[in-house]
């Protein structure tokens, strides 16, 4: 059994079959770390996911939530790095905070779309039939609304709360795992190892569980880091138009929104949770990236 | 591959870098289409008012919106009006008389005034307008400022005169209302008045596209002279920022504006108009259920709140600290009997006589839509009650939901913002006197109350007034029935091409001024 299952637990089957092993001694972290791309979206990947622990834990120079009248909007300086907003309050602790709700909405959201979306995409190259054609429709209505519109209207239904920000924009993109899963699945269902797996009597979950679901890691893993962007993006947009998590817990989308007619007086106000977005996107594209180039079995030789 | 690496990377970065851009700029992306659909300023082009409210109804009886009133002011007319000075001044009447002991008032009425349809205003318009507002099932807003009324009678088609049950000599300053606005009774009785406004103002009802604009054009035949602009569109434009970058765009020639940060920002060539407005912000408590029914809980959430750092907070200290009688011959002086300022100990104190030493918590509702400062006031409270062991989760909502919500008084606290008035029975008796017609959203009564309010309005000398309303505030503050914060400026960004435009104190008919306004 174990000859079986051990080439599809990693990818490096698929490099015997180009006649490239000598890949098979780096690891995935060697591999995105060599890359530029991979290298710069680690580095401020582990920034954001650093700051945002310390936001959650409260490890913060001050309580980001503590106003001070009397250091209402004060410029950088040594005991304000990012300066202090129209309450007095420490905008480098505030992001932080910020972060770790960002991260944990992002994380929720992504969990749920990754795995109702992962199932649903083994689910429909496997089965085939009517459960794909089934899937793949609901899919197709999905993709028709805007993810954003999508999270717009149920954060609206639900009202703003981390875990109702996290389900309205997970919800939004279960349709890219289904779609992204679903495409290699097809391939795999006739690979040889699957078709070795049924000659002996393997059951449908064990094949799809154990040996499919394995193969296509890469694929959702990729898919996984860009969704952290793209969710993080699409929380700070709700947040933005006031439906985030309300206060006192931060946001980064609020920050900016609360900050744009600062701009002229309090730039700071403004620049500090934009950097905060512009890094944590960029981090996570990157990573991303790096993480397709890992994956990618021809980039690995270069 | 390594191409399609790179376009990854710098789509990422385009895509980063936009977000801020994205998100700070989106009151700027918000305003563009704004910008492109109205035209420049000219003769023809039309006059351009923004502001970041909308208006939410058309039936003058029933607006509670500023914007409402503001709007619809420039469609119609009342008996008298509030001029600047905050005195009563005439309007569709030209003169009154008190008489019969403050008993009786009797209007002389203007002639040769028309209506948007054509008809003619007379005495029996005015009795049919008195007499919707009264209806309950009218839901007039502002009913309690006639609750003396008991006849309306014409003498003549130019006269009229009002029978008071009692002594009241508030009705003149309750009638300066647009929720007493004179209607046509024809309209009255097609039941026309909620879709298509028909007055005697300055200004025809044009257009309106609920959520984004509202136009008027000009009255020609409007008994105080054909006003110069033809054609005035108030437009909502969602953020204060945003008519900001309107106003640079020069696709705006009026802007309002409540936040100072921007107003005072603006570029040099905009003239920039500041009144202290006629209005006061509060925290309304809803005291007859939950913990906020505990007048002690009431007590620490009062002595808790540092309003001066509200002030500080929510408008960078253009505003004052204020009681309940914000202005007038009648301010409340100091601003609370109870905790004129922040004490904590006190508040917690009044959480132990509560039976809640551990504090409590609450919602209070805000809306940006509404009140831009609204949000900033509520997040300065929201630390300062934490202070004290009470919880505030606060709750933004949109405009239209606000105010449904709040009419039907389904809040626990609500950040608003009321329109004030030197007279304090004016002020109070429509949300504390005896049948106040809102009384729900007033989330209070009692009798004690609504004794001093009927004393005071019934009052016949100023010192004898002036005791009863000092006792009025300090029943209200003692008992913290709601938590009086401030009065603030409003602003006003003025095109350099418009001239004859001055800004109201008066919340309500603050664009008055555009039926003599020009362009040039």
């Amino acid at each position: 059994m174990s000859e079986l299952a051990t080439p599809v637990v990693t990818p490096e089957p698929m490099d015997a079959v180009n006649g490239e092993p000598a890949a098979r001694h780096r690891t995935w972290f060697g591999t995105v770390w060599r890359s530029r791309n991979g290298r710069i979206g680690f580095i401020l990947s582990a920034l954001v996911v650093l700051g945002a622990i310390f936001g959650s834990l409260g490890v913060t120079p001050y309580p980001p939530d503590a106003q001070n009248f009397n250091a209402s909007l004060k410029g950088i300086s040594l005991a304000h790095v990012l300066g202090t907003d129209q309450f007095g309050r420490d905008v480098f602790s505030q992001i932080l905070q910020a972060l770790g709700v960002s991260l944990e909405i992002a994380g929720i959201s992504v969990l749920i779309a990754g795995g109702i979306g992962t199932l649903g995409g083994i689910v429909a190259g496997f089965l085939g039939r009517w459960p794909s054609a089934l899937i793949m429709r609901v899919t197709d209505v999905m993709f028709a609304i805007p993810a954003i519109l999508l999270a717009l209207a149920i954060v609206t239904a639900l009202g703003p709360s981390i875990i109702d920000s996290s389900i309205a924009i997970g919800v939004g993109y279960i349709p890219i795992f289904v779609r992204v899963v679903r495409g290699p699945v097809l391939a795999l269902r006739e690979a040889d190892f699957v078709r070795a797996g049924r000659v002996l009597g393997f059951s449908r979950s064990r094949l799809l569980f154990r040996h499919i679901l394995p193969s296509v890691a890469g694929a959702v893993a990729v898919q996984t880091s860009l969704a952290l962007a793209w969710a993080i993006l699409a929380e700070a947009s709700l947040s933005f138009l006031g439906l985030g998590p309300p206060p006192p817990t931060a946001s980064l989308g609020e920050m900016v929104s609360e900050s744009s007619s600062l701009a002229s007086t309090a730039w700071w106000t403004l620049a500090g949770p934009s950097i905060a977005i512009i890094i944590a996107v960029i981090g996570f594209n990157f990573l991303g990236d790096g993480l397709r180039a890992a994956a990618d079995p021809r980039s690995k030789t270069r | 591959m390594g191409r399609l690496r790179k376009l990854r990377a710098i789509s990422a970065v385009a895509l980063a870098g936009g977000v801020a851009a994205t998100l700070a700029g989106g009151a700027t992306a918000l305003a563009s289409p704004s910008a492109k659909s109205v035209a420049r300023a000219s003769s023809s082009a039309p006059f351009v008012v923004a502001d970041s409210s909308s208006v939410q109804k058309l039936d003058p009886d029933i607006i509670t919106n500023f914007l409402d009133f503001q709007s619809l002011g420039l469609i119609y007319d009342t008996l008298v009006e509030e001029n600047p000075k905050l005195q009563v001044a005439p309007d569709l009447a030209t003169s009154w008389t008190f008489s019969n002991g403050n008993k009786a008032l009797t209007f002389q009425l203007r002639k040769g005034v028309k209506f948007d349809d054509g008809s003619t205003f007379t005495s029996a318009d005015v009795v049919a307008s008195l007499k919707r507002v009264q209806a309950p099932k009218t839901g007039d807003a502002s009913a309690s400022f006639i609750s003396s009324l008991s006849k309306v009678v014409p003498e003549g088609p130019y006269a009229v005169k009002l029978v008071l049950s009692h002594p009241d000599v508030s009705i003149l300053e309750g009638l300066t209302s647009l929720n007493l606005a004179m209607l046509p009774a024809k309209a009255i009785a097609n039941g026309s008045i909620a879709k298509k406004p028909d007055g005697t103002g300055p200004f025809k009802f044009s257009s309106w596209s609920p959520g984004n604009s509202f136009t008027v054009v000009r009255n020609p035949s409007y008994w105080g002279g054909k006003p110069a602009l033809s054609t005035i569109k108030i437009e909502t434009v969602p953020s204060e920022q945003s008519i900001a970058s309107a106003l640079q765009a020069h696709s705006v020639q009026l802007g309002l504006l409540t936040e100072p940060q921007v107003a005072t920002h603006l570029p040099s060539t905009y003239k920039v108009q500041k009144v202290l407005s006629l209005s006061y912000r509060a925290l309304m408590l809803q005291d007859k259920t939950g913990p906020l029914a505990n007048v002690n809980a009431r007590r620490a959430i009062a002595c808790a709140t540092n309003r001066k750092q509200i002030v500080g907070d929510a408008v960078f200290g253009q505003g004052v600290a204020v009681g309940p009688v914000p202005l007038g011959p009648f301010a409340s002086n100091p601003v609370s009997s109870l905790c004129p300022t922040q004490n904590i100990s006190m508040a917690k104190s009044y959480l132990k006589a509560a039976g809640m030493p551990n504090g409590f918590s609450f919602t209070a509702i805000t809306s940006t839509d509404l009140d831009p400062t609204s949000s900033a006031q509520a997040v300065a409270m929201q630390s300062q009650l934490a202070q004290a062991g009470i919880t505030m989760n606060i709750q933004n909502l949109a405009g239209d939901a606000y105010i449904q919500d709040w009419l039907k008084g389904n809040f626990q606290a609500a950040f608003a913002e009321n329109g004030a008035d030197p007279d304090p029975y004016v002020m109070y008796g429509r949300y504390f006197g005896t049948g106040a017609n809102l009384g729900v959203p007033a989330g209070y009564s009692s009798p004690a109350l609504q004794k001093l309010i009927l004393q005071g309005d019934e009052a016949a000398s100023t010192p004898v007034q002036t005791k009863l309303w000092s006792s009025l505030s300090a029943n209200l503050t003692n008992n913290a029935v709601w938590i009086w914060l401030f009065d603030a400026f409003n602003y006003a960004a003025v095109a350099p091409n418009v001239h004859g435009f001055s800004l109201s104190p008066v919340v309500g008919t603050s664009l008055q001024a555009l039926r003599s306004t020009t362009i040039s």
